[in-house]
């Protein structure tokens, strides 16, 4: 299984969230946030994005501390010959700041033709 | 649309049958007649100008691809023969977001459609030299670029992300290829399958405006090599072409193409052809299609001009579902005029049975 990125969280701060967006190229993605408990069982499904509403609300520090978030995408494929270039970036933001960005290493960046292409990226939020 | 009835099929069918038995028919195949001119920019502008199109294309996408793909093409200090390659070469420099390609600056738009295309072949009359093709191809307007359209690409997203949330949960250490099977069963547990979107919007924007555009530009590697001073220009090649929708069904093209060669070898070789055309096509309903087209082409000989020639090319055919013929009986009438170099040319009529239609949408 590929590492869990540890993401430290103020506890006495804002809801968090976290935002899927393909920035600088112009693709599709979509996907659904599985939220896990610490002994990695699953709790329930944190929201859903799409290109356009790639913001998902994840909760209170209070709700969220030691939870573990699976992010389970696609980017959307147009039937594209020859394929194009891709790259998705993961955002996770508190009290409005950006506390963590990264590129999934897991199909994050890559290229995409006639198929869409699945990727996964995981973090732990702790406080 | 109305599907023509039994009786009125019938009634064609007995004028025809009367008909064709008395009618002067050509060698050209209806196929051959519609596909002669080619009412779009081709695909690859660049094997356009080689000798033989290339059978494997190499696509393209990262620098890594590209600094791989190097000795592909080239082996010490000659071009290697029989390899191809494209690329979309904007991608990483148009640096926009699918709202801001959605967005005023269509310039974007078509700079991420452009594809540039390398090929190379052998000459096949001296053996020893290469031919190294490159060209670009984009559509300055296309109106049907399914990326272009917000509601559209809303939706696959949309259908996408219903249809996953709707499996069951993955387990926190779920595997790529794991993901990839549940991304598999999406579109089937999707509450509006993507592939559904995807049909409907071919469906209703296969004849929405569009204007293409190609260029190419051919060198002679002489004996192989690709240094600077053994790169001979040898032939270029323009070509635009413009879709225009006419309602729903209906669709007019108009076609300009030229090609040039630059170093002719003989008095008898062609040094530049010109094509000017347009096509009209009308799909009456699923079972009836008719194409009328009319084109004008000019062949220069600059070291001879008396061989020049100009001739017309025209083509009307009608498409008819039959079911009791187990097919489509495609009508056709037309040809190239006579001229010079074919002066038994000439329009007449053709017919074939096909089991799958010449005209699609």
């Amino acid at each position: 299984m590929s590492n869990i990125t540890i993401i430290p969280i103020n506890a006495n701060g804002e809801p968090i969230s976290v935002t899927l967006a393909i920035p600088n190229f112009p693709q599709s993605i979509g996907g659904v946030v599985w939220r896990f408990n610490a002994d990695k069982t699953f709790d329930v499904k944190a929201g859903l994005f799409t290109t356009t509403a790639g913001e998902v609300p994840l909760g209170a520090p209070s709700v969220v501390d030691d939870k573990i978030f699976l992010v389970e995408g696609a980017v959307i494929h147009h039937n594209d010959n020859p394929p194009t270039p891709y790259q998705v970036v993961v955002t996770i933001t508190q009290n409005g700041k950006i506390i963590h960005t990264e590129v999934p290493s897991e199909n994050g960046s890559g290229k995409i033709g006639t198929d869409n292409v699945p990727f996964l990226y995981r973090f732990q939020l702790v406080s | 649309m109305k599907v023509l009835s039994i009786h009125t099929q019938r009634w064609w069918m007995s004028v025809l049958c009367t008909a064709l038995p008395l009618t002067v028919f050509s060698q050209v195949t209806p196929e051959e007649l519609a596909n002669n001119i080619g009412y779009s920019v081709p695909v690859s502008p660049a094997f356009e100008l080689l000798p033989g199109k290339p059978s494997e294309v190499t696509s393209l996408v990262t620098p890594k691809d590209i600094m791989a793909s190097v000795p592909t093409f080239i082996s010490k200090d000659r071009v290697k023969t029989g390899v191809a390659a494209d690329i979309r070469p904007f991608s990483y420099l148009v640096k926009a977001s699918l709202s801001e390609y959605q967005g005023k600056a269509k310039w974007k738009q078509a700079l991420w459609r452009t594809v540039l295309a390398i090929g190379t072949a052998a000459d096949p009359t001296t053996k020893n030299d290469a031919f190294l093709s490159a060209g670009l191809r984009t559509s300055i307007i296309d109106k049907g670029d399914p990326r272009a359209n917000k509601a559209y690409t809303d939706s696959l997203s949309s259908a996408y992300a219903r249809g996953l949330a709707s499996l069951p949960p993955p387990t926190l250490g779920m595997t790529l290829e794991q993901a990839a099977q549940r991304a598999a069963q999406v579109n089937k547990k999707g509450m509006i399958s993507a592939d559904s979107v995807r049909k409907l919007f071919n469906k209703n924007s296969w004849n929405k405006f569009r204007l293409d555009m190609g260029v190419a530009f051919m060198a002679r590697a002489i004996n192989g090599s690709y240094r600077s001073d053994s790169l001979k220009g040898d032939r270029w090649g323009v070509w635009i072409a413009t879709g225009i929708p006419l309602g729903e069904n209906a669709q007019f093209n108009v076609t300009g193409k030229a090609t040039h060669s630059i170093r002719p070898t003989t008095e008898q070789s062609e040094t530049s052809r010109y094509v000017a055309g347009g096509r009209f096509r009308i799909f009456m309903n699923n079972n009836l299609a008719f194409s009328v087209e009319a084109a004008q082409l000019w062949a220069n000989y600059s070291k001879s001009t008396s061989l020049n020639e100009t001739w017309t090319h025209f083509a009307a055919i009608a498409e008819l579902n039959v079911p009791a013929l187990g097919g489509w009986l495609t009508l056709a009438y037309g040809g190239d005029s006579a001229h010079r170099s074919h002066t038994e040319s000439t329009f007449a009529f053709s017919y074939a049975v096909t089991t799958n239609r010449i005209f699609t949408k």
